[in-house]
């Protein structure tokens, strides 16, 4: 029986610190007595299928950023499979075995969904989820799957939860349905599979209640009901939370505005809203949230804008506190600190600063990184940020990009052990066993990749390219989550994250360039070119 | 370059031989899979040398458009940029004379391409193709030669062969003025289409040149000729061409042709093939090739092959979830990459060892019962193993069946 457990690290200093960011550590322990560790904050790395994207196995052995992976059972393939396969697997460990990432080198985390897609689909019912995969929108019914994935022996399970699929806004009565039905779905994975004594696997419930903060409340409170005389939240490992949905219902709410409190009146009997700088970071508290809802609806324009303004008192620096924060908070209110956060679908270094200082969270997804690596973008960011960088500076390169072509320079300066900076010596199998080996030790270490040399497999279309990159970008992480480890308590921790977040890009412009860029060289060079390339040939002649 | 033969074949015309380069020694026989633009689809160059290849091929005509000679001459050649450290082999670019013929117009000077990509106009001379094969740097590089497809026929089969010796000539003449003779070696390439008379004449100008290369290459074939005549022509250049010098088949190939070749005489040998084909999601094996994209695999827990020493079939990863993310994830195409170059490497392997013991013919008879015994010996690969001395009929094989035709092996649905 493998053994799961999350703990905090006691805070040395005697004032409570300025930021809600903790240390702790993720602990498996495996039947043998090996140890697998993550200290937190840290990252769990994304899957795809499966695969971490780009990463053969010997790459992901060799590489120090995947001892812990998150797998969605969406794209295992596994919802059109009758009987689903991966339980039949015949070890100990099916999930671990079938997807080859050994027990004794990796913690693997499952949920059901991957908070990235954010399609709709047809509504879920009191009974089951509707989930994209592959093949389209497929039916999910929580009891048979937190069946099939206990059987599967991962080390981390997300129970089942109803997060809205359709469109937002969703209304007070499906926020409580979303409510009811994930704490009953979660008492019933509890009541059938009981986690003994830390045993694995470690449940995490999905913080439901969109973005109204009583729904939010409401769930926090139905995870103190008891079952069995224990409360539901004493037997989870942690909780997590999705924020591409919170985006999604936000993104749809339109355009937010702050303003001070005291102009709250003089602003709600204004005729017209004024919105504020697109890049300025606001924070909506959502006590205000109705009463700027009924303004807006009396405004002469009858447009669908809110007002929103900033009540919350604790305030470490109001101009960039995460905006999900309220959310967030609003779920931890009653949850014990000592349960793991989890923040799935962030989307930059800043995101994960903010949520670590404003929140507290604990644990992070890596995918966007990995997306960087399939556009071509080395990632070159450190925290603490470089102080001789102008402010709004990119995160990363872009390699694409016609000036790396003659930059034989590796991908960084910096030390960096992953395998396109620091290539491991290989060691040839052979292929004799009686006439002479053609096998030639190494006498000296292999050099790192240059950056022209991923310049030219980005440009001709090789793959090889996001194989160095997804390695790279996840090492860069590693250190990131290092950094802010070994600064986390220090007192100058809220002015480093301040100062990461003016000199970095949080918006991320590069990427889109990167994407772009890719997407040229994919309609020239990947699949269906040769029709393009005749339908070309036969224009310019004609 | 070093050559020696280390051991001969008593039946066949196989032999081992040790070639030493300036970026250390090659076995041979060997497979070389392709690089074509300076990196083996998917992999990193540390891990195509962890699978135990000491020899891959680059393509000049590619290399030369992309990344281009100054990029190449400012890093200090192909295996700095990517990151190669043992040998490296590269074609001259006359392939894409054939491959890219709707783009090409040759000349005595030259071949003038006009680029798929962006339009341009390169002209290609036997003195450009040298100078870019320097810039290269490779360890072996080719002769620029008048290549025509193994279909073509009439006077233009004959033209391009004497164009191929008059072209070796201006190579040989360009390469030995450039200094790079002692770590660049030359091979010419035996041009003449399917015609035994052409062939036999080009065999015999080329052996007169035999000082100015390093080696010998067939070339202008696996363009789609039938295998009956593949193998003749193959068998006709080997037995001629000198002992003390490496040949090399161009554009092979399958396994059965792999082994064919090598009895015949063969050294060495490159195809894209099964490294395209694990893109495609097939994995090769002893028992025939598998396509995993089939429905049958999509439950079978087993790896690719027992045994198979390679990093997927050692990880170890199902033919299930191969299934699964074959063609769909990157990641599975590199695994089935570096399957399918380990099996070639593993057949090529089993070949020196079995020569070296004597037991080569029995490696032939074992092999291809195993890989084609339940669909029927190929017609050609029987009679081109029998002009070498090995019957693949006798004894317990006598009642598989012969099938006429190319038939290379494949897994259906």
């Amino acid at each position: 029986m493998s053994t799961i457990s999350f703990t905090l690290k006691p805070d040395p200093s005697s004032s409570s610190t300025a930021t809600a960011g903790r240390l702790g550590t993720l602990l498996v322990t495996r039947p043998d007595g090996a140890q697998l560790d993550l200290e937190t904050p840290n990252f769990l790395a994304s899957t795809s299928r499966g695969a971490v994207p780009h990463l053969s196995r010997d790459h992901v052995l060799a590489s120090s950023s995947t001892r812990g992976l998150h797998v969605t059972y969406d794209s295992l393939c596994v919802l059109e499979q009758s009987p689903p396969l991966p339980p039949l697997y015949p070890s100990e460990r099916p999930m671990h075995d079938f997807l080859a990432y050994p027990p004794s080198k990796h913690i693997l985390s499952l949920s059901l969904r991957d908070t990235d897609d954010t399609r709709t689909a047809p509504t879920n019912g009191n009974d089951f989820v509707n989930v994209w995969t592959a093949r389209g929108v497929r039916r999910t019914v929580p009891k048979p799957f937190h069946d099939d994935v206990v059987k599967c022996h991962v080390d981390i399970l997300e129970a089942i939860s109803d997060i809205p699929t359709t469109a937002p806004p969703y209304s007070q009565r499906r926020l409580e349905k979303s409510v009811e039905r994930t704490s009953g779905w979660l008492a019933d994975l509890l009541r059938r599979h009981r986690p003994e004594e830390g045993s694995t696997p470690g449940i995490l419930v999905n913080m439901v209640g969109g973005t109204s903060v009583q729904a939010r409340k409401a769930f926090a409170l139905a995870l103190q009901e008891t079952l069995d005389g224990r409360k539901l939240v004493d037997d989870l490992l942690g909780v997590s939370f999705d924020l591409a949905h919170l985006r999604t219902i936000l993104d749809a709410a339109g355009p937010t505005i702050v303003v001070e409190e005291d102009i709250i009146e003089k602003v709600q009997t204004a005729d017209s809203v004024v919105l504020v700088e697109e890049h300025t970071v606001v924070q909506p508290t959502l006590d205000i949230v109705e009463a700027s809802t009924a303004a807006a609806e009396d405004a002469e324009d009858g447009s669908p804008s809110t007002l929103i303004a900033s009540t919350s008192t604790r305030q470490p620096d109001t101009s960039t506190r995460h905006p999900l924060v309220p959310y967030l908070d609003a779920s931890l209110h009653s949850i014990p600190p000592s349960k793991l956060r989890v923040a799935r679908s962030t989307r930059s270094p800043h995101d994960v600063l903010l949520l670590i200082r404003d929140t507290g969270i604990d644990l992070f997804d890596a995918r966007w990184v990995q997306d960087a690596a399939s556009v071509g973008v080395a990632l070159t960011f450190v925290f603490p940020a470089p102080s001789d960088l102008p402010p709004s500076s990119d995160v990363g390169i872009n390699l694409y990009d016609a000036a790396y072509a003659y930059d034989h320079q590796p991908l960084t300066s910096l030390p960096c052990d992953c395998i396109a900076c620091a290539p491991l010596p290989p060691s040839a199998i052979p292929h004799t066993t009686s006439s002479p080996s053609d096998a030639l030790p190494r006498t000296e270490p292999d050099a790192a990749y240059r950056r022209s040399y991923i310049h030219h497999l980005l440009r001709t279309h090789e793959m090889s390219a996001h194989a160095l990159l997804a390695a790279h970008n996840l090492s860069v992480l590693e250190r990131f989550f290092a950094s802010i480890r070994h600064h986390l308590l220090s007192s100058e921790f809220g002015e480093e994250v301040e100062r990461f977040v003016r000199t970095y890009d949080g918006r991320m412009k590069l990427l889109e360039q990167a994407r772009s860029d890719w997407k040229d060289v994919d309609l020239a060079r990947g699949k269906g070119r040769l029709a393009r390339e005749k339908v070309k040939m036969a224009e310019a002649e004609g | 370059m070093q050559f020696e033969v280390l051991a001969r074949c008593n039946t066949t015309r196989a032999r081992v031989s040790r070639m030493v380069l300036a970026h250390g020694p090659t076995m041979l026989p060997t497979f070389m899979p392709v690089a074509t633009q300076a990196a083996i689809k998917g992999l990193t160059s540390q891990q195509t040398e962890a699978l135990g290849v000491s020899l891959i091929l680059n393509n000049t005509y590619h290399l030369n458009l992309r990344p281009g000679i100054n990029i190449l001459d400012q890093v200090g050649g192909a295996h700095a940029f990517q990151g190669w450290n043992r040998n490296l082999l590269t074609d001259s670019g006359g392939f894409q004379l054939v491959s890219l013929s709707a783009f090409t117009q040759i000349t005595e000077e030259g071949a003038l391409f006009k680029s798929p990509f962006d339009g341009r106009m390169t002209m290609l001379t036997p003195e450009e193709s040298i100078s870019i094969q320097h810039a290269i740097g490779a360890d072996i590089i080719m002769q620029l030669d008048d290549v025509v497809s193994s279909l073509t026929v009439g006077p233009r089969v004959e033209e391009a062969m004497w164009r191929s010796v008059r072209w070796l000539d201006r190579c040989i003449a360009h390469h030995q003025a450039s200094g790079k003779t002692a770590t660049q070696n030359l091979f010419a390439i035996v041009q003449g289409g399917l015609d035994p008379d052409l062939r036999d004449k080009c065999v015999n100008e080329m052996i007169k040149r035999k000082d100015g290369v390093a080696g010998f290459a067939v070339g202008g074939l696996s363009g789609g000729e039938a295998k009956d005549v593949f193998w003749r022509i193959i068998a006709q250049c080997a037995e001629k061409l000198p002992a003390d010098r490496p040949r090399y088949s161009m554009g092979v190939g399958f396994a059965e042709d792999l082994l064919v070749c090598v009895a015949l005489g063969i050294d060495m040998a490159d195809c894209v093939f099964p490294t395209r084909t694990a893109r495609f999601g097939v994995a090769l094996t002893r028992n025939g090739p598998l396509n995993l994209k089939l429905q049958r695999h999509s439950r079978d827990f087993a790896i690719i092959e027992e045994g198979c020493p390679c990093p997927t079939c050692t990880a170890p990863i199902s033919r299930a979830l191969l299934h699964h993310q074959a063609t769909h994830e990157t990641a599975a195409a590199h695994a089935i990459t570096q399957h399918n170059i380990v099996f070639q490497a593993r057949l090529m392997g089993g070949a020196r060892d079995a020569i070296m013991n004597q037991t080569f013919p029995d490696y032939l008879k074992t092999f291809f019962r195993q890989y084609f015994g339940k669909q029927g010996y190929p017609q050609w690969c029987v009679d081109a193993l029998r002009s070498v001395g090995v019957d693949l009929l006798e004894g317990d094989s006598a009642q598989i069946p012969v099938v006429e035709g190319d038939h290379p092996n494949w897994e259906y649905a």
